[in-house]
């Protein structure tokens, strides 16, 4: 594959550890996601540790795995000390108890695994079936006299993703919203189990379609420390700038509907021509619009960065000027401005409580970004991103409403650019230091004249997989354009035993319904929606 | 129960394979010529589809010039445009949806996912292609399908494509 | 502002596709990938093995040497197109669409190919 250096680190194995109570497994892992992380803001508290084990971890992944033959609760936690796999047998006279009753964010999650393993959460505050939507309505909440219920979906208005909105209105103003999802659930971590990596890649990338690239660079790294693979730096920057390109897209496209929402017709067309501009530059480099086939397991995507470096800028720019013009004149316009400023205000203690990430975090003033800090873990993320040009773009009003999630996403657009920018001239510059020995490779291995040529690593009569015989457990993160996703892989024998996904969406979406009646009108659920731009096949899967 | 669907309404689908309704129906779908209001329903798509099928209406497409409008009621809807691998909890959403519409309507079904379960055929979740549901007019295959051949679909269900006979 | 905005909308230049009239009859660009069609027939000595690596079975060989290829199942990986470059090429085209579900098979075998069997 590719000539250049193999990377400093490689992830060490997996070392899953087996509590004996699954209380002891709760209240470490509160401990360490919720009241340590309380501890630091509050500042020196209540509960006095000082040693590592109250250092602030993040809860990448929770739910029902098989490990080691038997059926158990897997969590991975990851803190600046690295990652830490926990798991707890299952058993009929040890329930489950919840944690939702003091974390919010684990309200949802444990629905899930209750219904998945059949095994009884205790103390759940509010349980209720999750998968198979149809058998039921979510029960409303409201009452007293004037209350209307709405059941709105799944088949709404324009072109959107189904799920049913149960809306309590009370006049216009709304008092309750529930979303029910799970319409869309299309059981892909099922499916993938007994597969290869390679064919399991292909399901990965469709999760959620617009962050198609996202997840599958994240498959990719949990496979790869599965496997314990490294791959080369050059390899790790061109994932990054693929996954730059797929925010780009994302957030001109949020961005677009957005405007569309509160009325603003040629922002609207103006957005979406980048946005469209954008898939078309994605389709020219890789063949698909939706970037599907750039992320290679263990190995380079093929491209030929120097050829294309130059298009790439000049297009960039000039389309950089003009989504700068009509934010500028969207940003100057009172009654769009007016819209969104105040509507579907995300109160900043929801951030810890509910765990949100991504741009609806980062809006109220969270400072929570997969791509900040070090990792120094996984081979993957051995890469410093400040040092290609990234900042955690926090809003400065921190007031958390639509106007702070469009502002967030014009500073990530702009901090995507300047990344890009930094990438292609470091891959240029690398590929162009090897230039006598990545020429040979590329002719050998591309059976294609174009320069996007996608080399698929068999013969008919070798190997199919480049996994065989490979076994362990690995989790790979990316900061997809809603926020951090993570994937957990337990490869056995080459085949993938386990596969569970936490997208981005899948943590923001209990806010949904609590932002939305935050003191709005009906008509300002359009906005919402379009502002917190979360994926419904992200969450169903 | 949310969505009843009567056996009434399962024998008004299955008339509209009878071929005198579809001799009347291919002479209806020149009446379709003008203008055609099209709903979208995602029954299991990834969003790519969706995205596409969102990218219609960019500067770039802009298919109100051909006389295309998306429709918020099936009521209103002259086509369905069904996108998405179709789970067991959509089913009888679309078939709702589907009955909903005034004849004469077609149906596409826009990506691989809809035409066949594409990598979602062996779910347990996958309730089976569109066409086990309710009858399709034109297939258009991709994943997803780029809004050129989404166009190419929509017009081949009228009958519209440019040089070449209905099929 | 309203002025602002009529005259940045006004100064736009024009970005639409005359698809399906006019000139650009088939918009592709030839690094997109569309759907692959059979180019020639398989001439392998052994029984084809395309239909391995296809993840959706989309490619079969129901003699043994007639290559079939049902687009309606096809995601567009592309193992087809980069692993037997002489059967199957990408299709360029757009329209690619059909009114019945067979059209969307073709077959190709000794030296004739068919769309839609």
């Amino acid at each position: 594959m590719s000539p250049s250096a193999e990377s400093a680190s490689l992830a060490p194995p997996v070392q899953v550890s087996m509590m004996g109570a699954m209380t002891a497994m709760t209240d470490y892992i509160l401990a360490r996601c919720v009241e340590s992380v309380a501890t630091d803001a509050v500042g020196a508290g209540n509960h006095g540790k000082a040693t590592d084990s109250a250092a602030p971890a993040t809860l990448l992944y929770y739910d029902v795995a098989v490990v080691d033959g038997a059926d158990c609760l897997l969590a991975v936690l990851e803190s600046g000390g690295g990652q830490e796999w926990l798991a707890c047998r299952l058993d009929l006279d040890n329930p489950i108890p919840s944690m939702g009753k003091v974390w919010p964010a684990m309200i949802w999650p444990e629905r899930e695994l209750a219904q998945k393993s059949g095994r009884e959460v205790l103390d759940h505050p509010q349980m209720q079936p999750v998968f198979q939507p149809h058998r039921f309505l979510p029960q409303p909440r409201a009452t007293g006299a004037g209350v209307f219920t709405l059941p709105l979906g799944p088949v709404r208005a324009d072109v959107t993703e189904s799920a049913l909105f149960l809306f309590e209105t009370v006049g216009e103003q709304i008092v309750s919203l529930q979303p029910q999802l799970f319409y869309k659930h299309r059981g892909i971590e099922q499916m993938v189990r007994g597969q290869t990596p390679e064919n399991a890649l292909l399901l990965a990338e469709r999760i959620s379609g617009t962050s198609s690239f996202n997840h599958a660079y994240a498959f990719a790294q949990a496979v790869e420390q599965a496997a314990g693979k490294s791959v080369p730096e050059t390899v790790q920057l061109e994932r990054i700038l693929f996954s730059e390109l797929e925010r780009l897209y994302n957030h001109a496209g949020d961005m677009s509907q957005i405007a569309s929402a509160a009325g603003m017709t040629v922002g609207q067309a103006q957005l979406a021509r980048i946005k469209e501009e954008l898939l078309r530059l994605n389709a020219n480099l890789t063949g698909s619009r939706y970037l599907h086939g750039a992320v290679k397991l263990c190995g380079a995507s093929g491209m030929v960065w120097q050829e294309q470096a130059t298009e790439i800028h000049n297009l960039l720019e000039e389309m950089n000027h003009r989504l700068e013009h009509y934010v500028k004149l969207l940003q100057r316009t009172p009654t769009f401005v007016d819209r969104l400023v105040g509507t579907g205000i995300v109160d900043p203690s929801w951030v810890r409580e509910y765990s949100l990430v991504g741009p609806v975090a980062r809006a109220c003033g969270g400072e929570t970004d997969s791509r900040s800090g070090l990792m120094t873990q996984s081979s993957a993320r051995s890469i410093d991103f400040s040092q290609l040009g990234f900042r955690t773009s926090v809003s400065q009003r921190r007031a958390g409403d639509a106007k702070d999630r469009f502002d967030v996403r014009v500073q990530e657009w702009r901090v995507s650019l300047a990344m890009v920018d930094r990438l292609l001239n470091r891959l240029v510059t690398e590929q162009s230091a090897t230039t006598g020995q990545s020429e040979s490779t590329s002719q050998s291995e591309s059976s294609g004249e174009s320069a996007a040529s996608w080399d698929v690593t068999a013969s008919l009569d070798g190997v199919w997989s480049s996994f065989t015989g490979k076994s362990g457990w690995g989790v790979g993160i990316a900061e997809g354009p809603r926020g951090r996703i993570a994937h957990v892989v337990h490869l056995n024998e080459g085949k993938i035993e386990h596969y569970g996904v936490r997208s981005a969406s899948a943590w923001n979406w209990p806010v949904f319904g609590l932002a939305t009646a935050n003191g709005n009108i009906q008509t300002d659920f359009p906005v919402i929606d379009a502002s917190f731009g979360l994926s419904y096949a992200g969450i169903d899967r | 129960m949310v969505f009843d669907v009567s056996t009434d309404s399962r024998n008004e689908v299955q008339s509209d394979w009878g071929s005198m309704e579809q001799r009347m129906a291919q002479r209806l779908r020149r009446i379709f010529g003008h203008s055609l209001n099209i709903r979208h329903i995602d029954v299991g798509s990834c969003n790519a589809c969706e995205s596409e099928v969102l990218s219609l209406s960019n500067p770039y497409y802009n298919f109100h010039r051909l006389g295309l409008f998306f429709t918020a009621s099936p009521r209103h809807a002259d086509v369905l445009l069904v996108t998405g691998a179709m789970t067991h909890a959509m089913e009888d959403v679309l078939l709702t949806t589907y009955t909903a519409m005034p004849q004469p309507r077609l149906v596409v079904a826009t990506g691989v996912c809809a035409i066949h379960g594409g990598l979602f055929r062996e779910s347990p979740e996958f309730a089976g292609p569109v066409d086990t549901t309710i009858p399709v007019d034109a297939y258009i295959p991709g994943c997803p399908p780029t809004p050129y051949a989404i166009i190419n679909g929509i017009l081949q269900a009228v009958d519209r494509r440019k040089g070449k006979k209905p099929c | 502002m309203l002025a602002d905005w009529l005259r940045s909308g006004l100064s736009s230049r024009r970005v639409t596709t005359t698809y399906p009239y006019g000139k650009e009859a088939n918009p592709i660009h030839r690094n997109w990938r569309t759907v692959p069609v059979i180019v020639s027939a398989c001439k392998s000595t052994m029984p084809c093995r395309c239909g391995d690596f296809c993840p959706t079975q989309a490619i079969t060989c129901p003699d043994g040497f007639a290559v079939q290829i049902d687009v309606g199942s096809c995601i567009g990986c592309g193992r087809c197109v980069n692993l037997c470059p002489q059967v199957f090429a990408w299709s360029g085209d757009v329209t690619v669409a059909a009114s019945g579900r067979r059209r969307l098979i073709s077959v190709a075998d000794g030296g004739e190919m068919a769309r839609g069997i």
